[in-house]
């Protein structure tokens, strides 16, 4: 966090001469509360909108779980209708597991491939233009339309697509694996993800001094052991900072689910957005509260892993 | 440096995932590219005719002559590119100037520092489909009318702004206040002060908040679906023609917004990085870089 420093409010030991006439810090005290009031006018636009289009929304989500439907109509009513459909059918236990299971894999898979791509970069390209050009093209997918990205992935990996024309040409057989199957979502998904670990953990590593490596490696460490104990931990910053971001993202994404998962293994997400699309607002909204809490549980499990608030 | 045989290994190893990683990232532009020029269909590989007149259709949507496959269904993107790089405008410059000011409020110490901070960041890290959601069901409860100007904008405003706010946290942890402490020992007041010292030191930041801003919400989805009414953006429009039928012409849109955002995002980089350099950046090597790779960390994050 900010690290710019205040003045101590009060002193310690303030000194006993008898002319005092204002408490001691009173004007300092004065001073705090001035600048406090600046800060909240500063911050009063941004929270205004945070209050009208996030916080406003989480409790109606909360609030329209426990409503009904009759027909197509909601009724405001306490009801437990949604939340026992929900909690009493396996189906819906299914859909929250293979969630966090994607979610799971997805993101082990971008941090493994992630990391060793930004360690790679950062340790092993030494020539400076390069590595800045090599840099450059891991982000830049990020910066485009990443609908347009997964819609090419019909035409890449359909039956009659681009891999299996490769793969007919070389005499092999072809293959049926990456369109509309949990596979090709995974895989799918990983592609868009990646972008947004490569490019932190390279960061990372690059603030390294390669004298505290060299160092390590004098004192007789292995370069697994120096690797393991000296730039893994440092690494972990951008690693984390990735994983975050990547995670923020893939817990909401139901089109990648829909258009190349085919809704064969539909996502908690996706789900969401299909029963708000039949007008069955009160399960939408229980789903939505539990997907809430499992992104909540592992933006906080990232935190405690390390603490993101190190890196600005 | 003298390698290990494990070094060596995973120097190979390392190279080649970073390889296989940009081929999977940029085949599909290659792909995309090649199959814009396809005139009938892009289910199959190679495509049996190459022509242009997929791009015609794109900018005539309205002139039938084109249309000659029999089925092909009929879209009109114009409207919704219009929609988007509107509201996708609209949300940066808002979204930068309030960031700006909250990470301005950040310099202090001030009671309830600590909710502040996580309650800003509240409108990106809750999933996109949720926000969405509530923000539907709540604009439906007090008669809001939904729509890009209301709950559209706001509901962009809300996702993008944290991405600056963080963006100018990173660069105000690196500012040296000394300098606007000069600045209104000389006799500047605190407005002129802001003006003339704070925003030009903070420039690189506003670009990159403003690139943030800009691309998040032009590619929106995840919120956007519920809460624009009868409003189509770009990716609504996108996602509404996949469900019906691809046609060659989504990847002549494609691939020429691929090619526009590839060049702006260049440019956009590379005058990034001349602004940080201008206040960032320069003769003392070793300091400055590490300064360097902070800040474009957290940009690129």
């Amino acid at each position: 966090m900010s690290a710019s420093s205040m003045p101590a409010s009060s002193p310690l030991g303030a000194p006993t001469l008898p002319v005092v006439t204002h408490a001691p810090g009173a004007l300092e005290q004065q001073e705090q509360r001035r600048k406090s009031r600046k800060s909240w006018l500063l911050l009063l636009p941004a929270l205004l909108v945070v209050v009208i289009a996030a916080i406003a929304p989480l409790l109606t989500i909360l609030w329209v779980s426990f409503w009904r439907t009759d027909g197509l109509t909601l009724q405001r009513t306490i009801d437990f209708t949604a939340w026992r459909t929900v909690l009493s059918d396996p189906t819906f236990y299914r859909l929250a597991w293979s969630s966090v299971q994607t979610v799971i894999i997805v993101l082990a898979l971008v941090g493994v491939l992630g990391l060793a791509a930004g360690y790679w970069l950062a340790r092993f390209v030494t020539n400076r233009k390069l590595q800045a050009l090599l840099l450059l093209l891991a982000i830049l997918p990020f910066w485009t339309s990443y609908l347009i990205r997964i819609i090419t992935w019909q035409p890449l990996f359909g039956n009659s697509g681009v891999i299996n024309f490769l793969l007919t040409q070389l005499g092999l057989p072809p293959m049926e694996l990456f369109l509309y199957n949990q596979r090709a979502m995974i895989f799918a998904m990983t592609s868009l993800y990646v972008v947004f670990v490569i490019g932190p953990v390279f960061w990372a590593l690059s603030r390294i001094d390669p004298e505290v490596i060299a160092a390590s490696r004098t004192l007789g460490a292995s370069a697994w052991t120096s690797f393991r104990t000296v730039e893994l931990p440092l690494a972990r910053g951008g690693l984390v900072v990735g994983l975050f971001f990547a995670s923020i993202f893939l817990f909401g994404d139901y089109a990648t689910g829909r258009l190349i998962g085919g809704g064969t293994n539909p996502l908690l997400s996706d789900a969401i957005s299909q029963y708000a699309g039949s007008g069955q607002w009160p399960i939408a909204a229980a789903l939505a509260v539990v997907l809430f809490l499992l992104a909540i549980i592992c933006l906080t499990i990232f935190m405690r892993v390390y603490d993101l608030r190190n890196e600005l | 440096m003298q390698l290990s045989q494990g070094q060596k290994a995973f120097r190979v190893a390392g190279g080649i995932i970073f390889i296989l990683i940009l081929i999977i990232l940029y085949a599909p532009f290659f792909i995309m590219g090649l199959l814009s020029f396809a005139e009938r269909t892009t289910a199959v590989f190679p495509p049996a005719d190459f022509s242009f007149i997929s791009y015609q259709k794109l900018f005539n949507p309205t002139n039938f002559d084109l249309y000659r496959i029999p089925g092909e269904p009929l879209v009109n993107y114009l409207r919704p590119i219009g929609l988007s790089v509107t509201l996708a405008l609209l949300t940066s410059i808002i979204a930068t100037v309030l960031a700006l000011m909250a990470a301005l409020a950040f310099r202090e110490r001030f009671r309830g520092r600590g909710i502040a901070f996580y309650l800003l960041l509240l409108g990106m890290v809750t999933p996109g489909i949720i926000l969405g959601l509530g923000f539907r069901l709540f604009a439906d409860q007090i008669g809001l009318p939904t729509g890009w100007k209301t709950t559209g904008l706001l509901t962009h405003i809300a996702w993008t702004m944290p991405f600056g706010f963080i963006v100018f946290l990173v660069f105000l942890n690196r500012f040296d206040r000394t300098i606007e402490e000069a600045a209104s020992v000389l006799g500047a007041d605190s407005w002129t002060v802001f003006r003339t010292v704070t925003l030009p030191v903070l420039a690189p930041g506003v670009l990159a908040s403003l690139l943030f801003g800009f691309t998040l919400s032009f590619d929106e989805i995840q919120r956007s679906a519920l809460v624009l009414g009868r409003d189509q953006t770009l990716p609504i429009a996108i996602i509404g023609a996949t469900t019906v039928r691809i046609t060659p012409v989504l990847y002549a849109l494609g691939s020429l917004i691929a090619l526009v955002s590839f060049a702006f995002v260049a440019f956009y980089l590379l005058f990034f990085e001349r602004e940080r350099r201008r206040f960032y950046g320069g003769t003392v090597a070793e300091d400055d870089e590490e300064e360097a790779e902070s800040t474009e960390g957290a940009v690129a994050a």
